[in-house]
């Protein structure tokens, strides 16, 4: 089987995206099994890897530059060099060996997207906040950050398609099918979703499962009963020489999506490559 | 055979529709400069006049003119000029509460007000006040017998607690204060509430 992670980062004025791909990718290195860990880096200019100690924990690193941030995703299908795939956001941390994850995919699925997120406390997020446009517009509830698919699948490359065409022309789409609640923005994951809902294939590529597993740290969805601006003003991340994170008090297993740019200090990038270093 | 026109206008209506941009809102505070209590809030733009303001998120922004916040429970903290909401007049955040000491080879810069130094052949931990307030006659706004408290922990977890250590902000503030018979062999750190803007740590 020919698996692997992509990510894809683009330069940034405010944040260091390929610093936490590398923080990512380390932790991938560090947790899963060999042959479920290899790691694709889709990046607009790679001189940027000069400055790390490991840069090998990236297998591919492919220089593409036709899109700019997060648009560049919704090219996953076209840019992957793997047969099977998936496709995280790279504000994340693996925290356990989730290989068993990729066994069903493959075996089951041509393409799955994310469609539950959890709290650091690993209840289900049932919070309507940052998520109006789904709720209103009747589109499945699907996270970008977790995506398989298969290459060369007509399923996954239909969906594809016309997430990239939803995303090249946002103001026709949000006028047309958005119109309930229109987003500042058309993200990946109101793409994702707005595809899967006009191709009709949500219960196909996002039907009930209990992974992937991912704690998303948006804070209004904590189920905190105290709005919030921010997680990490109420509640700390401790990751330990083990690269083991704990949230407040408690232990993270899930994939933590931790959201908060600048949560990936040079300490956090040492203790990560000395785990790295000495498995 | 031609359109009926009104077919025709009825598309070129469509088409108008369609290639209208909404532009998206921009929303924002104005607050009290002084107490930090928020004013006023709606799209920044309304504010053009106004001097302390702050942009803030749409959810947020939302959610205080729909009434579900507050707005006499939001403030603005004029030092980091972030909003933050409260039910009480005391904004504290984890960060404030339970305070890493950051470690010296990982400090983005030098300037600190309190240092804590660990000898690990002396067994001895040092809390040491900078010069600025020593003697370059910085004020220290605290009263004297305001405690200072540190927890001495597993490496970056204060959920593991190897020791409690507290004195009083005027013991710092008169001489170094020493904590004796601290064996401690692995990496540790220390947490701290927040008193003073900076603090510092490095093993010797």
């Amino acid at each position: 089987m020919n698996f692997g992670y992509l990510l894809v980062v683009s330069t940034h004025k405010d944040f260091n995206y390929l610093k936490m791909a590398y923080a990512l990718a380390m932790s991938i290195k560090n947790t899963q099994k060999e042959g479920y860990d290899q790691v694709a880096l889709v990046i607009d200019d790679k001189s940027g890897l000069d400055n790390f100690n490991s840069p090998w924990v990236f297998d591919h690193v492919i220089e593409w530059n036709q899109e700019t941030f997060w648009d560049g995703r919704s090219w996953m299908d076209k840019l992957t060099p793997f047969d099977h795939t998936v496709c995280l956001d790279v504000d994340m941390l693996f925290l356990r060996d989730y290989s068993h994850w990729i066994d069903y995919f493959t075996e089951n699925t041509e393409l799955y997207v994310a469609n539950k997120s959890y709290t650091y406390r690993d209840e289900l997020v049932t919070s309507n906040a940052y998520r109006e446009t789904f709720t209103k517009n009747k589109l499945p509830n699907l996270y970008s950050f977790y995506t398989f698919f298969k290459k060369d699948s007509n399923l996954a490359n239909e969906f594809f398609e016309l997430g990239r065409q939803i995303i090249k022309n946002p103001i026709e789409f949000k006028n047309l099918f958005l119109s309930n609640f229109r987003p500042q923005v058309v993200g990946t994951d109101e793409a994702f979703a707005l595809s899967a809902k006009l191709l009709d294939i949500s219960d196909q590529i996002s039907y009930p499962l209990e992974f992937p597993r991912v704690s998303h740290m948006k804070p209004m969805v904590q189920n905190w009963p105290w709005p919030a601006n921010s997680v990490t003003d109420h509640v700390g991340f401790y990751l330990n020489k083990r690269a083991e994170l704990k949230i407040g008090n408690y232990q993270q297993h899930n994939i933590c999506h931790y959201v908060d740019k600048n949560l990936i200090t040079d300490e956090w990038i040492n203790i990560l490559e000395e785990v790295l270093w000495k498995k | 055979m031609d359109k009926h026109p009104r077919g025709s206008i009825m598309e070129e209506i469509i088409d108008l529709f369609q290639s209208i941009e909404i532009q998206p809102i921009d929303y924002g505070v104005v607050f009290d400069p002084n107490t930090g209590q928020v004013l006023s809030v709606g799209p920044i733009s309304a504010f053009a006049n106004k001097t302390n303001k702050i942009p803030i998120e749409r959810e947020l922004a939302i959610q205080i003119l729909e009434d579900k916040i507050k707005l006499t429970s939001c403030f603005v903290d004029v030092h980091s000029n972030k909003m933050e909401i409260a039910e009480v007049k005391s904004l504290y955040k984890i960060d404030d509460i339970l305070h890493r000491v950051i470690d010296k080879q990982w400090a983005v810069n030098d300037d600190f007000d309190v240092e804590v130094l660990y000898n690990r052949s002396q067994k001895m931990l040092k809390f040491k006040l900078s010069e600025s307030f020593r003697n370059a006659g910085r004020q220290i706004f605290w009263d004297g017998e305001t405690s200072m408290d540190f927890l001495i922990t597993a490496y970056n977890d204060p959920n593991i607690i190897y020791k409690f250590v507290s004195f009083k902000v005027a013991d710092l503030s008169a001489a170094d204060v020493s904590v004796t018979d601290v064996d401690i062999q692995d990496s540790f750190s220390v947490y701290t509430r927040r008193l003073f803007k900076s603090y510092i740590f490095e093993a010797v």
